[in-house]
């Protein structure tokens, strides 16, 4: 451990507080002079695996792509097939998507504290954040029937109506949400040691993040305010009212605090959507065996959809038969991992766990 | 028949087995104070409200199988776990908690503490290396930097402490504080033996060196089965040595309203509490940070606090 030599060191794919994937690091003392991510631990071949599956069938492989975001992957799909079948989705329907999607994305960033403040040693938060996350999968489970895997976002619209309670529900909940954002926000955003671990750590600039097609709040930590529900709005977005948190440092605490910020902000727009939820049917398709027998018509769509952890997109590709033809995810974990070369440069090797972790990078959609 | 009952005395009452005791419950409190804190509940079912869960741990810790890496050195790999313990209950012997309850009343009894103590950098430095395991030796050296870096600030505020009692010796020390705590006039100095005695501990926010997130669990990788559990025993016993140690020397010891044992025991209790919540509240330290805590920060305002002692002898 003399002077200034090289090692290699691995971390990863199995070591605590990291997920199923690997950094190859090299360092020289304790400082990372090259990275060289290994991924694909998580492949399980989900756009190969499609293609024989029906239409609807696709839906529970779509909500698993990554599993602390369930609307990740879904909504992008039911919306590429809504374009090839030419099918318009009812307005309640549009904004029950819009509630589900924001549920999706409070329970993504909820359980990603607790990654972040583990990374950094700060087990309270982790551990306040994951109670919320319990009463928002309860939230999920009242809405859809499933705390994880929705099943949900169909193409027409939405599988269920929301339940007589949801309302008073939502409401009781996040009065306790928002307690607990008051609570962690001196105990996380003020407290030093949390701080001098991940101010000025890690920092993304504007162009490297632009260079690697960056989004979702990683891109929003950078400075540069795109979101797609307000640069392209889709579903009832268009309609609702909110913020859109941006940092300019792109280091690890910009990233925490956007993330923070987003959770009130889809506190906000699940709010609107339930206040102004139009009347009307929640799926344009009234008997649901029509679903299993469905035929797209031959084409290319795209869905697009700003989930919690960035921009995802799906391309299907239909050859008029039962059967998807083929479909291509894009992944924006996979953007961040390969950022990661560059951005991971110069950092010491302890601030690894903090910095992938203030990235909230999922193996799962990185790996398919 | 001195020795058979100064051997008794050492095994069970003011001896081991009374360390065992305060450990295990020192272990109870801190899981289910943090538990508290995290809104969650803890060990509640192993004995009544939990609190034998520490003894199921290090009894399930004695019955698993002992591994020594191949490559390791075999004597040392297994010889210092035990030694550990030994080193860190040691100081206790020199520890009042009360006028009359010190194992050994010594003139020097805080040299003796602070030169036991500082042995232990060097076991686990040593055993770290023996444990022929790359990321156990980068947490040893991180560890024995860490706890060199703070034991120098511990020893400057003794010495302030010692300055102002005029003795060593810990029982007359204490008795120095019938009238005030020295954490009034030496406030400085306390604050800076706090945040040290966290370092010495390896606790949070100081803890990098078996930080779980870094390199696995650093120094203490290798061991398993009973090795863990005297390793477990040693933090604990340091722990409790840290804190009897800052009871005595800022907190007045035995001086208070009550029977001089209860007194002890309830701020002692109120220091450990403090340690406690210190832990679920912060995140903890990156190396380098640590470092430089301690050399550029504790170590000036140590030196400035022998400095404030000398003036506060000369004109109180």
């Amino acid at each position: 451990m003399s002077g200034k030599e090289e090692a290699i060191i691995h971390v990863g794919p199995q070591h605590p507080g990291f997920g199923p994937y690997e950094l190859v690091v090299r360092i020289s003392g304790d400082e990372v002079v090259g990275v060289d991510p290994v991924i694909g631990f998580v492949h399980r071949g989900l756009e190969k695996l499609v293609e024989s599956r029906r239409w609807i069938q696709v839906i529970p492989i779509t909500d698993r792509f990554c599993f602390m975001d369930p609307a990740f992957g879904s909504i992008p799909y039911v919306q590429a097939l809504e374009k090839l079948l030419g099918w318009e989705v009812p307005e309640r329907a549009q904004y029950l998507r819009v509630i589900g999607a924001e549920i999706s994305r409070m329970i993504n960033h909820l359980t990603w504290f607790m990654m972040m403040a583990g990374a950094t040693g700060l087990g309270t938060v982790g551990m306040w954040s994951w109670r919320e996350r319990e009463r928002v999968l309860y939230l999920a489970e009242l809405l859809t029937g499933g705390r994880f895997a929705w099943n949900y976002f169909y193409p027409g619209g939405v599988r269920f109506d929301i339940p007589q309670n949801f309302k008073d529900e939502v409401r009781k909940t996040f009065e306790k949400v928002r307690k607990y954002l008051r609570d962690i926000y001196g105990l996380m955003f003020k407290n030093k040691t949390f701080m001098t671990r991940t101010q000025g750590i890690g920092v993304v600039t504007k162009n490297i993040a632009l260079k690697y097609g960056i989004t979702g709040p990683n891109l929003r930590a950078s400075g540069v305010k795109y979101d797609l529900r307000r640069n392209a709005p889709y579903l009832a977005y268009g309609k609702i009212d909110f913020e859109i948190p941006t940092e300019k440092d792109g280091d690890a605490y910009s990233r925490t605090l956007v993330r923070y910020y987003e959770v009130e902000e889809s506190m906000k727009i699940v709010e609107q959507a339930l206040r102004d939820l139009p009347e009307g049917p929640h799926n344009r398709v009234k008997k649901y065996s029509l679903y299993l027998t469905m035929k797209v018509p031959a084409g290319e769509a795209v869905g697009r959809h700003e989930a919690a952890r960035g921009f995802t997109e799906l391309y299907v590709v239909s050859s008029g038969g039962l059967m998807p033809e083929r479909i291509k995810f894009r992944s924006p974990s996979f953007a961040v991992i390969q950022a990661a070369r560059e951005i991971l440069l110069g950092l010491k090797v302890a601030d690894l766990p903090v910095v992938m972790a203030s990235f909230d990078y999922c193996p799962g959609d990185s790996d398919r | 028949m001195d020795w058979v009952s100064a051997l008794l005395d050492g095994l069970l009452f003011k001896g081991f087995l009374l360390v065992v005791l305060v450990v295990i419950f020192l272990f109870w409190f801190e899981r289910r104070l943090m538990a508290k804190v995290h809104t969650r509940i803890g060990p509640l079912y192993t004995g009544p409200q939990g609190i034998l869960q520490p003894v199921a741990d290090i009894l399930k810790l004695l019955w698993k199988e002992k591994i020594t890496p191949r490559k390791a050195d075999g004597f040392l790999f297994n010889a210092i776990p035990l030694l550990l313990p030994i080193v860190t209950i040691a100081p206790l012997a020199f520890i009042p908690f009360g006028p009359n309850d010190a194992t050994i009343v010594s003139e020097y009894s805080l040299l003796f503490i602070v030169a036991i103590l500082s042995v232990v950098p060097v076991l686990i430095v040593t055993v770290s290396w023996a444990s022929s395991n790359r990321y156990s030796l980068i947490g040893g050296l991180r560890a024995a930097a860490s706890l060199l870096a703070y034991e120098i600030p511990i020893m400057l505020v003794i010495a302030g402490i010692v300055a102002m009692a005029g003795t060593m010796n810990l029982v007359t020390i204490v008795e120095a504080q019938k009238e005030l705590w020295f954490i009034i006039p030496q406030a400085l100095g306390a604050a800076v033996f706090f945040v040290a005695m966290l370092a010495e501990s390896e606790r949070i926010p100081f803890d990098i060196p078996t930080a779980e997130q870094e390199i696995v669990v650093g120094w203490e990788t290798e061991f398993s089965g009973a090795n863990f559990a005297y390793i477990v025993l040693s933090k604990y016993a340091e722990l409790v040595v840290f804190a009897a140690l800052f009871t005595d020397l800022f907190l007045g010891g035995w001086n208070g309203p009550f029977i001089p044992i209860v007194n002890f025991v309830i701020k002692f209790l109120v220091v450990v509490f403090v340690m406690v919540i210190i832990r679920a509240a912060y995140a903890r330290l990156r190396m380098d940070q640590l470092l430089r805590v301690g050399w550029k920060y504790l170590i000036p305002l140590a030196f400035l606090n022998v400095f404030l002692a000398r003036v506060i002898i000369m004109y109180l």
